[in-house]
């Protein structure tokens, strides 16, 4: 009820304005808004400022959206950017959020970001980490032939994978040769030589043809 | 103090971080008590939220002690048990006060179109989340509210976000009594929303998946009915047949980036992140509503675009209707329904797992072992 007694005060309001418009508002219904009731309409529905909290300290290196002209009053701390992935999420913050480049930058620099944890792990000394990470003990227990198929199928990719690279690493003399003999260039000799053979061998043909 | 610890995409461990303090005037400390893995924790889980940053800690859905207040809170002190909703919210700006608390103004630098969310990546704000042992709480003046002393603290936890999420896709499906309700997705947040459409008068509810225990869950909890889409060559024709080849009233999109049952969206969405997430269930809802009718969004989509037949919202005249959960102001007919017995939220939480072992925990989550429909976090 206090929902429509606001809707109604903000239309008697708004009716005297727009007293010039014929037919204004005449079928305005709050109960038929689509957004209704999740928006709560009151008289300020179209203010733009408002009574901001106090700000949060430390805001001056809090990247924030440039659809937005500074820094909201309270905002995280969780993860400062830091390293080659803060560049690159510095970067993306020059595009709006409208940009593909903004949201694909920072797809970038979290697996940038990713990299440099790893970085971090090793320093740390953690490097094992990745398998209890990644909860493989409960796959273990609860899926076990999952993960079986999984490891047989990665063994035998990197198998093939293996196989490939033996093979282009013996490929390259072959195709050296190939190579060398379809471009060679004969000397001088080989040239004479090879032309006397071809002399030699019409001769005896047209020998053997006369008798 | 323990917190989860994302280091990167499928890696997650529990790690000893500094405890979080007080740095704003409004803040509050919460020792949390119960905290749960959502679905949309996947979504960063699998890295597919831009700016996830490494050693950031997520948990959107908490209960917990208040520890310690800021000089300018007034409604909590020491010692309150709250109920922590999801949204940060500053009370104030235009947004706020149209109880949008989803989509505050004051509480995200990041980004504008999104509010800020504890746990959620810098898209929503960089703060840190729940699933740990303390966690700092920004505006606590307008989003915690003390569990009543009647309710059991998993009832609680779940009053965070599932439970107003589901309810919230059944309100924005404008579900008129007698209405067919179509719902995409068997986790948490779908079976919510079926209970919750029955609220709303639906005169029949459906649930689509493909994870049969789900489905035989979402059966016995919400009196839905159910069908895998598995077992049917296509969803949509299906649904258009037994609901008199009309299609139906309303489709609520409960899954979000994360579907799967089309090879193409997944390629594109999930393999790939040439779209901003797999849009199978839109697309099938989009697909399956009958003309003239409401689509409701609760699934959650990354920022960048996804491939959906919009020429088909235009010609059947669909409504879209979607939102980020305004949890804060569902709260008071929820706490109603729960107190009465209507809803009974606890029953979803199948698996109660230590923080130390949060990498287990998220591993059964999304691979959906051992039968897991929702994973309670014990500090």
């Amino acid at each position: 009820m206090t929902e429509q007694h606001n809707g109604q005060s903000l239309k008697e309001k708004l009716s005297a304005r727009m007293s010039h418009i014929k037919g204004w508002g005449v079928d305005a219904n709050p109960k038929n808004d689509p957004t209704y009731p999740m928006r709560k309409r009151f008289d300020g529905d179209h203010m733009t400022s408002w009574g901001r909290p106090a700000q949060q300290p430390g805001h001056e290196d809090i990247l924030h959206s440039n659809e937005r002209p500074d820094v909201t009053r309270v905002f995280g701390t969780s993860a400062p950017v830091s390293g080659l992935s803060g560049m690159i999420r510095r970067c993306a913050f020059k595009y709006s959020e409208g940009r593909f480049a903004h949201w694909l930058l920072l797809l970038a620099a979290d697996r940038v970001n990713m990299v440099e944890g790893f970085a971090q792990d090793i320093c740390h000394g953690r490097a094992t980490n990745c398998i209890t990470d990644k909860g493989l003990k409960a796959k273990w227990k609860y899926d076990r032939n999952t993960v079986v198929t999984q490891a047989a199928v990665g063994v035998a990719v990197v198998g093939v994978l293996a196989l490939i690279c033996l093979r282009r690493h013996r490929l390259p003399q072959r195709g050296f040769a190939l190579v060398q003999h379809a471009f060679h260039q004969p000397s001088r000799l080989e040239n004479f030589l090879l032309h006397s053979k071809n002399l030699m061998d019409l001769s005896r043909h047209f020998l053997r043809s006369k008798i | 103090m323990l917190a989860m610890n994302y280091r990167g995409p499928g890696r997650v461990r529990a790690s000893h971080k500094p405890m979080p303090e007080i740095l704003h005037p409004q803040d509050a400390i919460v020792r949390v008590t119960g905290s749960c893995i959502c679905g949309s924790d996947l979504h960063l889980y699998h890295g597919n939220v831009p700016d996830t940053r490494v050693g950031t800690t997520f948990g959107h859905e908490f209960t917990g002690v208040v520890e310690e207040v800021g000089p300018e809170v007034h409604n909590l002190k020491v010692g309150d048990k709250v109920l922590v909703p999801f949204n940060i919210a500053c009370g104030r700006c235009v947004f706020c006060k149209q109880g949008l608390f989803g989509n505050c103004h004051e509480s995200n630098p990041e980004a504008t179109a999104v509010g800020g969310i504890f746990g959620y990546s810098h898209t929503a704000g960089g703060y840190d989340g729940g699933q740990a042992e303390y966690v700092r709480v920004p505006y606590a003046d307008v989003g915690p509210v003390i569990i009543p002393d009647d309710m059991d603290l998993d009832d609680a936890v779940l009053l965070t976000d599932v439970v107003p999420t589901g309810y919230q896709a059944a309100e924005m499906g404008g579900i008129q009594v007698g209405d067919t309700v179509v719902i995409f997705g068997a986790g948490p947040i779908g079976i919510m929303a079926a209970k919750s459409s029955w609220l709303f008068g639906a005169g029949r509810v459906i649930v689509i998946d493909q994870v049969d225990y789900r489905l035989e869950f979402a059966q016995r909890y919400a009196q839905c009915e159910v069908y895998n889409f598995r077992s049917i060559e296509d969803p949509v024709l299906f649904i258009k047949k037994i609901t008199d080849n009309l299609g139906a009233d309303v489709c609520i999109d409960a899954v979000g980036a994360e579907a799967a049952g089309s090879a193409l969206q997944t390629f594109t969405g999930r393999k790939t992140l040439m779209q901003a997430g797999s849009a199978t269930a839109l697309q099938w809802a989009i697909n399956s509503v009958k003309k003239g009718g409401v689509v409701s969004i609760v699934g959650v989509y990354g920022p960048t675009g996804n491939m959906i037949p919009i020429g088909n919202v235009l010609n059947k005249g669909i409504t879209i209707r979607a939102n980020q959960t305004s949890v804060k102001r569902l709260l008071p007919r929820l706490i109603d329904h729960v107190q009465n017995g209507v809803l009974n939220p606890k029953e979803i939480i199948t698996h109660r797992i230590p923080l130390q072992d949060v990498s287990d925990a998220y591993r059964i989550f999304s691979d959906k072992l051992d039968g897991c429909i929702k994973t309670l976090l014990i500090t």
